[in-house]
């Protein structure tokens, strides 16, 4: 019964989100929905705070330690700013019920994903969150980019899915196991084990769209509505990069992918700046812009498990905030994805053109942001185990990025009088703000989140 | 750091929250956070505290609690309290937040237990005290800041130079006594950074001339803070420092000869600052025996609350009648009683009338000179007494509170925040002087002292009488009269005003008729034409870098968006195929 | 009475205390020789006042001027 007493935040998640997604199904009364439904993301995060002192917790299927935690929490915090940014789009909306329990279900299957120990409890539950999210993207039934979107998706993802089955299939046919304990035993040389592991990165690049396999991701971004885009890019990707940094630290740096890893990163790296700087659209440059930074953060499964933890999960934090904060002022004026709609704010909204300029300095990595510390950790971690040419490369690609991020500041700043810009929910202009100063902390203090 | 919250840094955090609140809030806001620092100040336990690494340096503690930081602390915390109600009704946000800054920054300082983070705090002292001035937005007040600043940073760089030496030399972070290194360079140096915060002369002018120059309330904050956190640092730094008993006498006297010349009201209570910091200083350098030291901390802590007292009777007289010279005033004590019975509780206390807190806080040091055998001291404090008693009492009380009406003055009501932060203040000095043994067991070290003996009563009494009897036989001649009196700052007020002239003779003619010509035949004939060949080269060599670089971008760019043909059955191959190549590699090689 | 009289008396009152307790009664000591002089806080009053004014007066001839001086 252990585990039960572990899981009780998710159990309460769900619980909670079935409750209130009984009680907005008979009243349809839009505002306490909302409200239910930012309180039953709420509480399991405060519960999960009381487990953080607990040791580490292993069973064959699942297994918890403090890490593990913290990015569960992670998550949480994101679905909960997600939450909040979707209230001035779906708040009319007449199934803003079902988007938020899709939403819930996602959560809850992301949770159960990173606590996964067992390969099939993680088929399982990439499967949870994979349908809500495909559901999710398709979710404005009228409009034909979303419609596509969520179908260019659920094909895509469908043939992912099978490609981590076979993976599974490998190894349980090498091993006679599926728990990850298992990658213990395996024979390191062995070209099946490499079929394996090559089938099961391939399916995790899906999700979290590296190059090649990253061609989804734009169509989809721009297609879907942009508070679900907003959460496409940040908590599917953490929960998939944790579920890969289990995996790996279970390996103990055995198995001989680096060349896979590195031609993965470059490339994604590669064609995320480069295509990124093309777009006019802005939610289809974010989609490319995450393209990029899933290339830098994918750059940390090089180096030995220590080092891999200490760059990969700040990095991961911030990033969870710099895109939240970047959809969070698309949502925040009209039009947001138009890069027009950002004319003038400097003169309209200081405050908010701050933010705005704050996040977009955290992204192309400036300092005294929290984006520069975070890429500066990683890329010097990177350096120390000896793979100089690839810093350079990610180096240079970082200045490439400054081209199309800082872009908007020049419209934010150029003098236009007789534009006016229109505002759009204050709870944006919240978001963006905090995420900007959340940012700026951190910049001025990295010791808070570098380990 | 969790059994220990530094009052300093709540106040100082706490205070930059003040700008965000509506109007209404800011006054009891500042009220509420001054009263939870200073609370957490009375909460606090000895020990020290905190750790930090700094560019590899390892400074730890930080924070050092012991009985000696411990009082002033408490009185800091508690003053800064009494100053944010005295200023409670006011629409002025800038000065409750200078005043929540410098109480928190002095609370740091006296518990800063690293030189570095001590000099942090000081020189945040400075800067607090130049908002309190400049607030008063006139332009005699502006003056007043810049020179008060221009003064501090010759002071804050002596001490700064004295401190990295001191680092530098004995490789150690801690502030703890100087005394071992006497003589030596930085000794020097940061004793003059201390003695100018301190305000001695010759180095004290910076004091009259701000202190007045304020507003009101400015000043109330101003008084305690910088030159009690001198005598801290000294009592901490230079304890048993024998120039400092010569420079302390001489002081408590210069204060009170120019005091008694004043004319105006907060610029007398600004001499009698520098009158009875010389007590402490006197003090410090009577610090080979303990008496001196508890003498000097017992002294900061009450001249810091009758001080307060004085110079809140004094602002209150200003804010009823908008008058601030003895000359336009007087019989004003008709119109407020309270506020005249507040300044006769201060006047006899900074006087040292047995039942007040003055006398109990200072007789320690006086009677450390007399156990030192040091008879100059011992004459000049006394001597200093009979000033303090005949400027502030006889002179200033008399021709403001009673005396005749010499100028025709409208009266407004003060403020009930006003008169309450008064009345407290009143009664703390009349109680602390009649319980002198509960207050003395706070002081920093133990000691034995009896305050009220027959002789030192009966001194003081006998001071007391026969310098009201002089002032009686003098009374004409020391009638105030509408004037300046010159100090030191003469030399920096009007010798800058000289040495602008002579430089204007001297070096501007032949910065404009020699160094301009040759420099704008540089400019013209040299630099120009080289620097445009320089660009015109740029132009055509460099700039085809970056123009090839984006085109090269674009074309790369325009070449991968081929891709992205919007199939899901291209989007599939590319994901299919890049797996076969891969596993085809793997195999290969 | 007037005040210069209540002053007068005062003075003299405090006169004779002093005498009386330390003088006669030897209730206190002092640090130095010079405090056996009898009423010493007097004496310490009364000259140490006429010093500072002094002082005070003679500098006043030399440091004060018109209030417009800086101006």
């Amino acid at each position: 019964m252990s585990q039960y007493h572990y899981l009780i935040p998710e159990i309460t998640l769900l619980t909670l989100g079935i409750l209130s997604f009984c009680y907005g199904f008979m009243r349809r009364e839009s505002k306490t929905v909302w409200i239910f439904s930012f309180l039953s993301i709420l509480i399991p995060i405060i519960l999960s705070l009381f487990y953080f002192t607990e040791n580490e917790f292993s069973s064959g299927l699942i297994k918890i330690d403090p890490y593990r935690q913290f990015l569960k929490v992670l998550i949480y915090l994101s679905g909960l700013f997600v939450l909040i940014l979707s209230y001035e789009s779906f708040r009319k909306s007449s199934k803003s019920v079902e988007y938020i329990f899709l939403l819930i279900l996602a959560l809850c299957g992301m949770a159960i994903m990173i606590f996964a120990n067992d390969l099939l409890i993680l088929y399982l539950s990439l499967e949870t969150f994979s349908l809500s999210l495909y559901i999710l993207a398709a979710f404005y039934r009228n409009e034909r980019f979303s419609i596509e979107a969520g179908l260019k998706y659920f094909i895509l993802g469908t043939l992912s899915s099978i490609l981590l089955l076979a993976s599974i299939v490998y190894f349980y046919a090498l091993t006679g196991s599926s728990s990850y304990d298992a990658f213990r035993l395996i024979n390191r040389g062995e070209f099946s084990m490499l079929i394996g592991f090559i089938f099961l990165i391939a399916s995790f690049a899906f999700k979290l769209s590296l190059s090649p396999f990253h061609a989804w991701a734009p169509d989809v971004y721009q297609g879907a509505p942009t508070p679900v885009t907003a959460f496409l890019s940040t908590a599917p990707k953490v929960a998939v990069f944790a579920a890969l940094l289990n995996i790996f630290l279970e390996i103990h740096s055995g198995i001989k992918l680096n060349e896979f890893i590195t031609v993965i990163s470059i490339l994604s790296m590669f064609v995320g700046n480069l295509l990124a700087l093309r777009q006019k659209d802005l939610k289809r440059m974010f989609a490319y812009s995450s393209i990029a930074h899933a290339g830098y953060m994918f750059m940390a499964f090089l180096l030995p498990n220590h080092a891999l933890l200490s760059s990969l999960i700040p990095y991961l934090v911030v990033y969870v905030f710099m895109n939240i904060g970047a959809f969070a002022f698309i949502l925040g004026i009209k039009e947001g994805e138009k890069i027009s709609s950002y004319f003038g704010i400097g003169k309209n909204a200081p405050l908010f053109a701050f933010s705005i300029v704050a996040i977009l300095f955290s992204l192309t990595g400036i300092p005294p942001t929290a984006g520069f510390m975070v890429k500066f950790n990683l890329f010097k971690n990177v350096l120390a185990s000896g793979y100089g040419e690839l810093v350079f490369f990610a180096l240079f690609m970082s200045i490439l990025s400054a081209f199309y991020y800082l872009r908007i500041v020049f419209y934010i700043y150029r003098d236009t009088p007789l534009f006016q810009t229109q505002q759009n929910g204050r709870l944006n202009y919240t978001i963006a703000f905090f995420s900007a100063l959340f940012l700026l902390t951190l910049g001025v203090f990295p010791n808070l989140i570098l380990i | 750091m969790t059994d220990f919250i530094h009052p300093g840094i709540v106040l100082i955090l706490g205070a930059f929250l003040l700008p965000a609140l509506p109007k209404n809030f800011r006054g009891p806001y500042s009220v509420l956070l001054a009263t939870v620092g200073f609370f957490f100040t009375l909460v606090a336990e000895q020990g020290t505290y905190g750790y930090m690494s700094l560019f590899g340096v390892e400074i730890s503690p930080l924070v050092r609690v012991d009985k000696l930081s411990l009082i002033f602390a408490y009185i800091f915390s508690f003053i800064g309290l009494i100053g944010i109600i005295y200023c409670y009704h006011i629409d002025d946000w800038i000065q409750q937040l200078a005043g929540l800054l410098y109480t928190g920054a002095s609370v740091g300082v006296s518990f800063a237990a690293d030189i570095l983070s001590f000099y942090l705090f000081w020189e945040m002292l400075s800067f607090c005290a130049v908002l309190l001035i400049w607030s008063q937005r006139t332009k005699e007040a502006t003056e007043a800041g810049y020179r008060y600043i221009l003064v501090h940073i010759v002071g804050g760089l002596s001490l700064f130079a004295g401190v990295m030496i001191y680092i530098y030399q004995t490789g150690n972070l801690q502030f703890d006594s100087f005394m071992n290194y006497s003589g030596e360079l930085f000794w020097w140096l940061t004793l003059i950074g201390f003695v100018l915060c301190a305000a001695v002369p010759p180095l004290h002018a910076w004091l009259p001339d701000a202190y007045p120059s304020a507003t009101i309330y400015g000043s109330v904050f101003l008084n305690p803070f910088t030159t009690k956190a001198a005598v801290y640092a000294l009592i901490r730094g230079f304890p048993g420092a024998e120039v400092l008993i010569y420079l302390g006498s001489v002081m408590a006297v210069y204060g009170v000869i120019y005091a008694l010349l004043e004319n105006n009201l907060r610029r007398l209570l600004s001499y009698h600052i520098v009158s009875q910091v010389g007590y402490m200083v006197a003090g410090v350098g009577l610090g080979v025996i303990t008496l001196g030291l508890n003498g000097s901390a017992s002294h900061a802590f009450n001249h810091i609350l009758y001080k307060c007292l004085l110079f809140m009777s004094a602002g209150a007289v200003i804010y009823a009648t908008g008058k601030e010279k003895m000359t336009e005033l007087g019989d004003f004590g008709r119109y407020a009683p309270i506020t005249a019975l507040s300044f006769f509780v201060g006047a006899f206390s900074i006087a040292g009338f047995p039942l007040t807190n003055g006398f109990i806080g200072k007789s320690p040091i006086i009677s450390a000179a007399g156990e030192l055998k040091n008879a100059f001291a011992y004459i000049m404090l006394n001597v200093a007494t009979c000033g303090t008693i005949i400027s502030i009492i006889c002179k200033m009380g008399y021709y403001t509170f009673f005396s005749s009406r010499k100028s025709d003055y409208q009266v407004r009501q003060t403020p009930l925040n006003m008169r309450i932060a008064m009345l407290i203040t009143s009664s703390l000095c009349i109680l602390i002087g009649i319980f002198p043994q509960f207050f003395y067991y706070f002081l920093p070290y133990p000691m034995n002292y009896e305050p009220y003996t027959a002789q030192h009563i009966l001194d003081t009494l006998g001071i007391f009488s026969f310098t009201g009897l002089v002032f009686a036989i003098f009374l004409k001649i020391l009638k105030p009269k509408p004037y300046l009196n010159l100090d030191i700052d003469w030399f920096y007020r009007v010798g800058a005003k000289y040495s602008i002239k002579s430089l204007n003779k001297t070096v501007a003619p032949a910065e404009y008729e020699f160094i301009n010509k040759i420099w704008r035949w540089l400019i013209d004939g040299v630099i120009i034409p080289v620097s445009g060949r320089i660009t015109a080269y740029e132009d055509r060599k460099m700039n085809t870098l970056p123009a090839f670089l984006s085109s090269l971008a674009k074309t790369i760019s325009d070449g991968l968006a081929c891709f992205h043909t919007g199939k899901v059955q291209d989007y599939a191959f590319y994901m299919l195929s890049f797996i076969g190549l891969v596993l085809l590699l793997y195999l290969l090689f | 009475m007037s005040f210069k009289k209540i002053l007068y008396i005062t003075c003299l009152i405090v006169v004779i205390l002093e005498i009386v307790f330390l003088k006669l009664m030897h209730l206190g000591h002092g640090y130095f020789e010079f405090e056996e002089l009898p009423a010493f806080g007097a004496l310490v009053g009364f000259w140490g006042t006429l010093f500072i004014i002094i002082v005070a007066k003679s500098l006043s001839k030399v440091v004060t001027k018109r209030e417009d001086y800086y101006d």
